[in-house]
């Protein structure tokens, strides 16, 4: 009789959590700072590094919930998660424990090399949490030798983690809905291509990248009230409508704008890198 | 045997066509030409044939490649053969310690890069804002500006040597390579290169070419800077250029952007626009030497009232219309894809003290016969002069247009002229208003040159 386990995916066990336990250990600060304003490694990327893991390790409940988070943050060109990051996140995953960071090192500040250790790990963590629960589900439906002594561990395993993932699931399933009610981008009504002034077309083509996040599309395009503010970038001026579902864009600064915002070209433009807090101190705000 | 016949017993019946509208006009004013035959040869050998055969019936022959010099130089003007040079791609040799690459006509600028990233990705050439099916050996024999022209030069100095197929079939060699079997300089023999060098086609068919590469650094970054007007603009250029630290400072001027996200006509610029954008390229062998030129750059930048500058492979990740910048070669595809499909420009090269003055006065021109003032600019090789390039899409449907744009582009040849600067890639309008100007040594030293070469004025006729 083939007494091989037909369950393909790691669980959690001692021997599988140890690790990875170790490891956030020694880098539990980079996790926190993950998760704060001013974090190290942005948001798009974390998403990234932890849904290569869990790709790799298969946990269903991991890829949901993080996959409801990515859709939450939206797509944005100029994330541009390097391949040796997502490479060692992989690698770690598929050897079951954290690769020499080495060559991490050399291509991230201490900072967020601390803070992708520490997301790898606190993933695979989930990961093997998630996995051990479908482990048990498929010894209680007989998919799989139910194994009692096996089966007692991984319930008490499943326990420990309530507490934990109910919160995550419930802030999956909020992330999801508030994706989906988000208003689309709008093509943004602006002078002819000729007429337009440089930083209008530019605002045209950030637009989407500008208002990938969902929360944020909602609460501007959602607005019921247009809002109507100034943008300065170096000399170039233009005014942005916004609400009720439509974006327009004029050049110049119309009087009617209830604020102008002023600063150089760049920290406008990295706005749209999702560095809102970090950027938003190079730039300034004015009344009109 | 009837011409066919003969054209097929060289390069094959399948190869050779009637001449289409394809060879017979290109995206420019000029006008349409005429030719017998296209015919497509894939050897040296297969060339020396056919023009041995030209030279027996006295056949004028047009070598062409891409066909996208902008300037109507590859449209036959005095009938007889077409000699389409693309099936002749192959990239002959690379010498890696040397640094330098010989290739057949066909080989295009994408064709180059793949195979240089491929085989030698310490190295690098230098790419123009070409189309990137265009071909490499044409740009050099026509010395053009690529982005790497500010620290060496326009494309004529990159040649290495050559061998070409006279108009009476004879084979010949210029360069290292005509001595010992390296491609290695135009050095210390004889410089018989130049005279294939713009010189378009009249003195021969080059059917190879040794082209220089350069080291590829490390470390990259690219800005894109705003200019306010034409002094600050020239201030950077020539600042950055007297350095000797930056790889390019290219320069276009506001109708740039405006085509670049998608506007055609009406272009308007508002007060409150950047007059010129610029495309500075800093390299270093190390981190730290680039930023250290990073920190000069910036300096230069400020010293010249540049106040706005960032990170241009950024912004091209982020703004779609810019994507296409970010990586040479590339199509620039509001150019090539104007409403009606006419696209033309004078260029020229020539000293920075009058570039203020010859930018404004060919600028002024073009606002003055309905086209937007659209300038390309870079300092080359070193500082040691600039280019003015003027340039214009027009509706080639629309025959008043079509004049228009043929009236301003002579006034621009002649506007640059007097500015003390010589267009390059001249059209034959062009050749002509440059002959008229030029010191009668010179015209009588072309003609001496052509007679020994071409008595019968078969090669590409009709130019210079």
């Amino acid at each position: 009789m083939d007494r091989r386990d037909p369950f393909p995916r790691r669980t959690a066990t001692p021997g599988s959590l140890l690790p990875w336990i170790a490891e956030l250990g020694k880098t539990l600060p980079g996790l926190l700072r993950s998760y704060l304003p001013g974090q190290a490694l942005d948001p798009r990327t974390r998403e990234r590094v932890i849904l290569a893991v869990t790709e790799v390790n298969g946990c269903r409940y991991c890829a949901w919930i993080h996959g409801s988070w990515q859709d939450f943050l939206g797509e944005n060109s100029l994330v541009d998660a390097d391949e040796a990051l997502l490479a060692y996140a992989r690698g770690s995953a598929e050897a079951g424990r954290p690769l020499d960071p080495a060559p991490l090192a050399e291509v991230l500040p201490p900072e967020a090399l601390q803070s992708v250790r520490a997301t790898v790990a606190q993933i695979e963590v989930s990961n093997l949490v998630g996995n051990t629960v479908d482990g048990l589900l498929a010894r209680l439906t007989r998919k799989r030798p139910l194994d009692p002594l096996n089966a007692v561990g991984e319930a008490a395993v499943v326990a420990a983690a309530i507490p934990l993932a109910i919160p995550m699931l419930a802030a999956g399933a909020a992330l999801r809905t508030a994706s989906r009610l988000a208003p689309p981008v709008p093509a943004a009504q602006m002078p002819s291509a000729g007429e337009a002034n440089l930083l209008v077309h530019l605002l045209a083509q950030l637009a989407p990248t500008l208002l990938a996040n969902a929360a944020l599309r909602t609460a501007v395009l959602g607005s019921p009230v247009v809002l109507v503010v100034g943008l300065k970038a170096g000399r170039t001026t233009a005014t942005v409508r916004a609400g009720r579902g439509r974006l327009a864009l004029e050049n110049g600064i119309s009087p009617d704008v209830v604020m102008v915002v002023e600063g150089d070209v760049e920290p406008l433009l990295r706005l749209a890198s999702g560095q809102v807090l970090q950027e938003a101190r190079n730039l300034r705000i004015r009344r009109p | 045997m009837e011409l066919k016949d003969a054209l097929a017993a060289v390069v094959g019946v399948e190869h050779v066509d009637p001449a289409g509208d394809s060879h017979l006009q290109d995206v420019t004013e000029n006008p349409p030409g005429h030719a017998e035959f296209v015919v497509r040869p894939r050897t040296a050998d297969e060339v020396r044939a056919l023009l041995l055969l030209a030279h027996e019936r006295r056949i004028p022959i047009t070598p062409v490649v891409a066909g996208y010099n902008v300037a109507g130089l590859a449209i036959p003007r005095d009938g007889g053969v077409v000699l389409d040079l693309t099936r002749m791609n192959a990239i002959v040799e690379l010498d890696r310690e040397a640094m330098y690459i010989v290739v057949e006509p066909g080989v295009t600028f994408a064709q180059l890069k793949a195979f240089l990233d491929a085989e030698a990705p310490e190295l690098v050439y230098t790419y123009p804002f070409a189309p990137p099916f265009t071909s490499v050996m044409a740009n050099a024999l026509l010395d053009g500006l690529n982005n790497l022209s500010l620290p060496h030069g326009a494309m004529g100095k990159w040649i290495n040597g050559l061998e070409a197929v006279l108009a009476d079939g004879d084979v010949v060699r210029t360069g290292s390579g005509g001595v010992v079997d390296r491609w290695f300089s135009r050095a210390p023999v004889p410089d018989f290169s130049g005279l294939f060098v713009s010189t378009q086609g009249t003195t021969g068919v080059v059917t190879s070419i040794a082209l220089q590469l350069q080291p590829k650094p490390p470390h990259r970054r690219r800005w894109l800077a705003f200019a306010e007007d034409l002094q600050s603009a020239y201030g950077v250029m020539r600042a950055l250029a007297r350095t000797g630290s930056f790889d390019d400072c290219g320069l276009m001027t506001w109708p740039a952007a405006k085509q670049l996200f998608g506007a055609t006509r009406d272009l308007q610029k508002t007060e409150d626009e950047p007059f010129a954008y610029l495309m500075i390229d800093i390299t270093g062998a190390s981190e730290a030497e680039l930023q250290a030129r990073v920190e000069l750059g910036k300096q230069i930048l400020a010293d010249n009232g540049v106040e706005q500058s960032f990170d241009a492979d950024e912004v091209a990740r982020l703004v779609p219309a810019l994507t296409k910048m970010a990586e040479l070669p590339t199509s620039l595809d509001f150019l090539l894809d104007f409403p009606g499909g006419g696209l033309t420009w004078v260029g020229s090269y020539g000293p920075g003290d009058r570039w203020v003055d010859g930018a404004r006065a060919g600028m002024d021109l073009l606002i003055d016969h309905g086209f937007p003032p659209f300038l390309v600019s870079r300092p080359m090789d070193g500082g040691h002069f600039y280019v003015l390039r003027f340039v214009a899409n027009f509706d080639k449907g629309d025959a008043a247009e079509v004049e228009r744009v043929r009236v301003v582009m002579g006034k621009l040849a002649d506007a640059v002229l007097q500015h003390d600067y010589v267009p390059y890639k001249p059209s034959a309008d062009a050749a002509h208003r440059i002959l008229d100007r030029a010191h009668p040594g010179f015209v009588r030293m072309l003609e001496r040159v052509r007679d020994a070469f071409d008595p019968d004025r078969r090669m590409n006729p009709g130019r210079w």
